[in-house]
């Protein structure tokens, strides 16, 4: 869905940008750390798809994808502004 | 996940939004505790009106109602009840408590300097009181002169002492201090209501529907001018058209989140955005006064819409009264204070309650229509809250309260005013002269260097449309709207 009712997720990450690539941290179904990049995030989406492919128990579902900007990343002068930058959900079969 | 805002409770403890609320919170109940005969907030110093020669703290500084304080012993309290909530507040979030506390104390002396030495009577005095005060020249300009003594103080720190500006700046937090003084302005708005409860609602509505008007104006043209006149990427447009015309810093990053730019765009739109709320902090206060002079909310409103940042439109309306009472003064009329900067932030503020669900359109318009990702990646409407302005809260909930006491508890009404008028008087005004402060010592005028394109922008959208527009617009919802006269 597009903005309607609250979305659950099967797995988190915590989403940031290095300055080129976006960078999602976070663990699959079995706790093993995940970490995937893109330059844009339907990049990241598929290298995450690609990193989940490796464990045999995501392989083939289909997974919602918490992704939460960690807003500790934005320079500490402008977080007084606005202490939130963005969450997204991505639904992605590995 | 730390540093993400998963659950709807998240950054409670930990961003600067949410501890206005506590501050806010704090000093508003301690000062309803008036309404049992219990005064928690009556050792506040306030400033008043003193000449040259005769400097004393006890001529320029009056506890409010704590009989027989020496007025220093009331500033003590003052600093330290404000010092010892502040520090918790930068404990919770995280900072380094004894640089906050070290540039908090230094913030909090130059913020008391420049508000006694504001209110010495030559800069003070309307003309029409010189007299009464021995004088033969002078500036009047009401308390004016500190807040433009305040912001020159913390320009100068910001552009030429930078050691000193990079000492202060884990505690010049001029959006917290802002946003802690409108939760006290919800009070002010509670007494006005008390008194003027048609005026007040008037005031409201209008603000909300130009506010309305605005939005559907100002970000197509902005938007528009940015994509074919300057040929901004859409990205850039999109977050330079929110910073422009709706709200700044905050609308920039929101519209940024919104569409998932990469974060070096909302900093360096920002990074512009509050050298020009400085420039439009410094020009516009005067100018509307020069050009309108008896239109005190017309002009308050245009603030509000005009100058961005929560911090500058505050400080600018703040200046906009005192510039504009004086200027009554002078000519015989006295209104009373507080609704011209009411009538500045009650725009801004339902521009910024229209922030989060602008963002969330834009956030579902740019997934389906631009990143033609529709089904694959989603927009939680959680979006809504996590972008919404929680101190907006906190200045509901003092407004609505002594509503409430008004048409619930009428009996109380006598009593519950002496706590509110320390709170939102001497208490708010302090807020607004540590914004005053410390906006000038985070604006750094060099940091305009190589943005040449987005500031020709910015500068010809923001002066040629939107100034005039806001302008009209306010005119058209405020015209006729007029702050009570003193007495009348």
């Amino acid at each position: 869905m597009t903005g309607g009712k609250a979305v659950k997720a099967d797995l988190e990450f915590a989403l940031v940008h290095d300055g080129r690539q976006w960078v999602a941290r976070g663990r699959d179904a079995a706790g093993t750390p995940v970490m995937a990049r893109g330059e844009s995030l339907p990049a990241l989406d598929d290298d995450l798809a690609a990193a989940l492919a490796v464990n045999q128990g995501c392989k083939g579902q289909t997974l919602t994808i918490f992704m939460g900007f960690d807003t500790r990343t934005l320079p500490a002068w402008l977080r007084q502004y606005s202490p939130h930058y963005f969450n997204r959900f991505v639904t992605l079969t590995p | 996940m730390e540093g993400v805002n998963r659950k709807w409770y998240s950054g409670m403890a930990t961003n600067e939004d949410w501890w206005a609320v506590w501050l806010g919170l704090i000093l508003f109940a301690a000062g309803l505790f008036s309404i049992g005969r219990i005064d928690l907030v009556g050792w506040m110093v306030e400033t008043s009106v003193w000449t040259w020669g005769d400097f004393s703290f006890s001529n320029a500084l009056d506890v409010t109602r704590y009989e027989g304080w020496h007025p220093l012993a009331g500033l003590l309290m003052a600093y330290v009840v404000f010092t010892a909530l502040t520090c918790l507040g930068a404990w919770s979030m995280k900072f380094n408590v004894r640089r906050f506390w070290a540039g908090w104390t230094v913030l909090f002396v130059l913020a008391w300097a420049c508000w006694i030495i504001g209110h010495e009577a030559h800069f003070a005095v309307p003309v029409n009181a010189w007299d009464e005060h021995g004088l033969t020249w002078g500036l009047s300009l009401g308390g004016g002169f500190s807040y433009i003594l305040a912001l020159a103080v913390g320009l100068i720190i910001g552009n030429f002492i930078k050691p000193l500006a990079g000492f202060l700046h884990e505690a010049a937090k001029p959006e917290w201090f802002i946003k802690t003084a409108i939760v006290y302005l919800g009070i002010k708005v509670g007494v006005k209501s008390m008194d003027a409860a048609d005026k007040t609602l008037e005031l409201a509505l209008a603000g909300a529907a130009a506010v309305f008007v605005a939005y559907l104006l100002f970000w197509p043209i902005v938007y528009a001018l940015g994509r074919r006149a300057f040929r901004l990427p859409r990205d850039a447009a999109a977050v330079l058209s929110s910073g422009i015309s709706i709200c700044g810093v905050s609308a920039a990053i929101a519209t940024a989140g919104a569409i998932r730019a990469r974060p070096v765009l909302p900093v360096m739109v920002s990074m512009l955005i509050v050298i020009f709320a400085m420039i439009e902090l410094v020009v516009l206060p005067g100018f509307y006064t020069w050009v309108a002079p008896d239109q005190p909310i017309v002009n308050g409103a245009a603030m509000g819409m005009t100058v961005k940042t929560d911090g500058a439109d505050a400080a600018a309306g703040a200046f906009l009264e005192e510039l504009m009472r004086s200027s009554a003064a002078a000519r015989g009329t006295h209104w009373e204070p507080g609704w011209i900067v009411t009538s500045a932030i009650m725009t801004k503020i339902w521009i910024d309650m229209f922030i989060g669900l602008w963002a969330f359109l834009l956030a579902i318009v740019w997934v389906r229509k631009v990143e033609h990702q529709p089904g694959r990646s989603h927009v939680g409407p959680s979006e809504i809250w996590h972008r919404f302005p929680k101190f907006v809260i906190g200045y509901l909930i003092t407004w609505f309260a002594y509503l409430a006491i008004l048409a619930f508890l009428p009996e109380f009404t006598a009593a519950a005013k002496p706590g509110a008028e320390v709170v939102e008087g001497p208490m708010r005004k302090m807020m607004f002269m540590l914004t005053f402060v410390s906006i000038g010592t985070i604006t750094d005028f060099s940091k305009l260097k190589g943005m040449g394109r987005l500031a020709l922008l910015y500068a010809v959208a923001l002066f040629v449309i939107i100034a005039p527009l806001a302008y009209f617009i306010a005119w058209l919802f405020h015209r006729g709207m007029m702050p009570p006269t003193v007495g009348g």
